[in-house]
């Protein structure tokens, strides 16, 4: 009888160290529709016990006060790969409990769920709140109670809880100086990438730039008289040789017409060469343009000096006679 | 039993001490105060430090029940400061990021009031530890400054690898925008030159037929 009654006040005497953790903890307010979220990085295998208590400011007597049944909090937990391992609602005071299987940042976040907005009418809601992690949430009262301990044991047993959370952290922290590796090399790469892509790009645009702003070939056409040049065509990457005609032709379908051309003008820009440019035989280019395939067979024909060098900007003006063939078939 | 039961009791006559840790995100143009009721004569310890975010730093400040400001820092990286409470009452700490315009913050604090509870009440009883309680209370010691450590390297770590990650997307980003920019400019600066020798109107002056 004796023994019973001393292992009740035993467990009542406990139950009031429990609560005394409740009573005066670090507290903060907040608003109705506010969520506040707390981070934990901890690693796996660990227990996070939480604790939260909620008061209510009541006007009336301008003092905080326990809140109502009505009221309670929505706790969210997740875990770094943001999926959600403890979603429940508790009352205006709960206590939750879980265990990380993956190590990393766990959020917990805490909102209200008032369903009557007249509850908190503007103002703040306080809560108190504990999160314990690890080794702290072992209670060594109980465990010394449960497992029948004498001092010394319960103090080995701390100790070896203690030093099994430095174990897990030093485990963890392995795992994260690998991640961080990874990010260094991974930026480490792509700078290396990307200094070889540009200087590839720069010289390739370079040469470019260089052909194509030196062979570039220009055709307009003022077909009324008008003084209104058209511009007909106009292409870069041209390479002619010296030595040729220009020709026109057209061509009309089935009817038959006279077109009169009555000027060609040629008009040459004059570029730097470079010397192997000047060394090369102009005479013997083959006509090209690049990127474009040539669009029927050169044949080779004797000419004389007519057009000398490149660039060259043409300028025809044609009327109603026609052409009778022109040098490319 | 009844050592057991003497000793939870004496438990709860000490009063109740404790440590609070938490890690929260602070948004930007954002205040967020904590509160704690000490009893007089209290040694505290407030320490924080900012884990990710913009520059690393955060303004604090700690308010005594008065409204004396017991404790102000603006743009702290990371700060421990001690003090004894002088008076009864709730204590008030703040953590404001409002000077920073988009950045949010994480911010870690370590409140301590008090020091820890003895695992047993009969820490302050007349006869004294044997060697073996002794050992094991440096040990106990030991051991809890190592886990200090190891949070205060978490923490460091974490903000490294966060520098880190966003080196790596600025480097990504950049990249690429560069890039895009370089092809762009090289193709305009052709159409300009080009442009150049375009003239439409021509002035020709006719002579003979």
């Amino acid at each position: 009888m004796v023994a019973i009654t001393m292992q009740f006040t035993l467990y009542l005497v406990l139950l009031l160290n429990i609560y005394n953790s409740f009573v005066s903890a670090l507290y903060f307010h907040i608003g109705e529709t506010e969520k506040k979220c707390f981070i934990e990085e901890i690693p796996d295998e660990t227990m996070i016990i939480g604790n939260y208590r909620t008061q209510l400011y009541d006007k009336q007597k301008e003092e905080y006060l326990p809140a109502t049944q009505g009221l309670g909090m929505f706790v969210e937990v997740k875990d770094p790969d943001e999926k959600v391992i403890l979603s429940r609602q508790y009352g205006s005071e709960g206590r939750f409990i879980f265990t990380s299987h993956t190590p990393g940042e766990h959020q917990i976040c805490l909102h209200s769920n008032s369903s009557k907005f007249a509850l908190f009418a503007g103002g703040m809601l306080r809560v108190h709140f504990t999160i314990q992690v690890g080794e702290n949430t072992n209670n060594y009262a109980e465990i010394a109670a449960k497992d029948k301990l004498s001092e010394l044991q319960l103090r080995v047993r701390q100790l070896m809880e203690q030093v099994d959370q430095v174990q897990k952290e030093k485990n963890y922290q392995r795992y994260r100086e690998e991640r961080f590796r990874q990010t260094s090399e991974s930026t480490n790469q792509r700078v290396l990438w990307w200094c070889i892509v540009q200087t590839l790009i720069l010289v390739a645009i370079g040469f470019w730039q260089m052909r194509h702003l030196k062979s570039f070939f220009e055709i307009m056409v003022d077909v009324d008289d008008r003084n209104d040049w058209k511009e007909c065509i106009d292409f870069g990457g041209v390479r002619l040789p010296t030595g040729y005609y220009f020709g026109a032709s057209a061509a009309t379908g089935d009817l038959s017409d006279n077109h009169d051309i009555i000027s060609m003008k040629m008009y040459q820009l004059m570029v730097e060469h470079t010397p192997e440019e000047d060394n090369q035989d102009w005479t013997k280019i083959e006509p090209s343009v690049s990127l474009l395939k040539s669009p029927k067979d050169n044949i080779d024909e004797h000419a004389p000096h007519w057009l000398e060098g490149l660039p060259a900007s043409s300028v025809c003006s044609a009327g109603n006679r026609g052409v009778r063939r022109s040098w490319y078939r | 039993m009844l050592a057991w039961f003497v000793l939870l009791c004496a438990q709860l006559m000490f009063g109740w001490v404790r440590a609070s840790e938490l890690t929260f995100e602070l948004p930007d143009n954002a205040k967020q105060c904590f509160y704690e009721d000490i009893t007089i004569g209290t040694k505290c310890t407030l320490e924080f430090q900012v884990v990710t975010g913009g520059h690393y730093d955060v303004d604090c400040r700690l308010e005594d029940p008065d409204g004396t400001v017991l404790y102000k820092e603006m743009k702290k990286q990371y700060d421990s400061f001690t003090f004894t409470a002088s008076r009864n009452g709730t204590f008030k700490f703040c953590f404001s990021n409002e000077f920073s315009t988009f950045t949010h913050k994480t911010v870690y604090f370590d409140f301590q009031v008090g020091d820890d509870p003895p695992l047993f009440p009969n820490e302050n009883r007349v006869t004294a530890l044997t060697q073996m309680e002794s050992a094991c209370v440096s040990i106990h010691e030991a051991l809890k400054s190592v886990i200090d450590y190891q949070t205060h390297f978490r923490l460091r770590e974490a903000q490294g690898r966060s520098r880190a990650e966003d080196l790596n997307t600025r480097v990504a980003f950049w990249s690429i925008g560069e890039a895009f920019i370089l092809l762009v400019v090289s193709i305009s600066q052709v159409v300009l030159l080009r442009s150049f020798f375009s003239d439409k109107k021509t002035t020709t002056t006719r002579v003979g037929s």
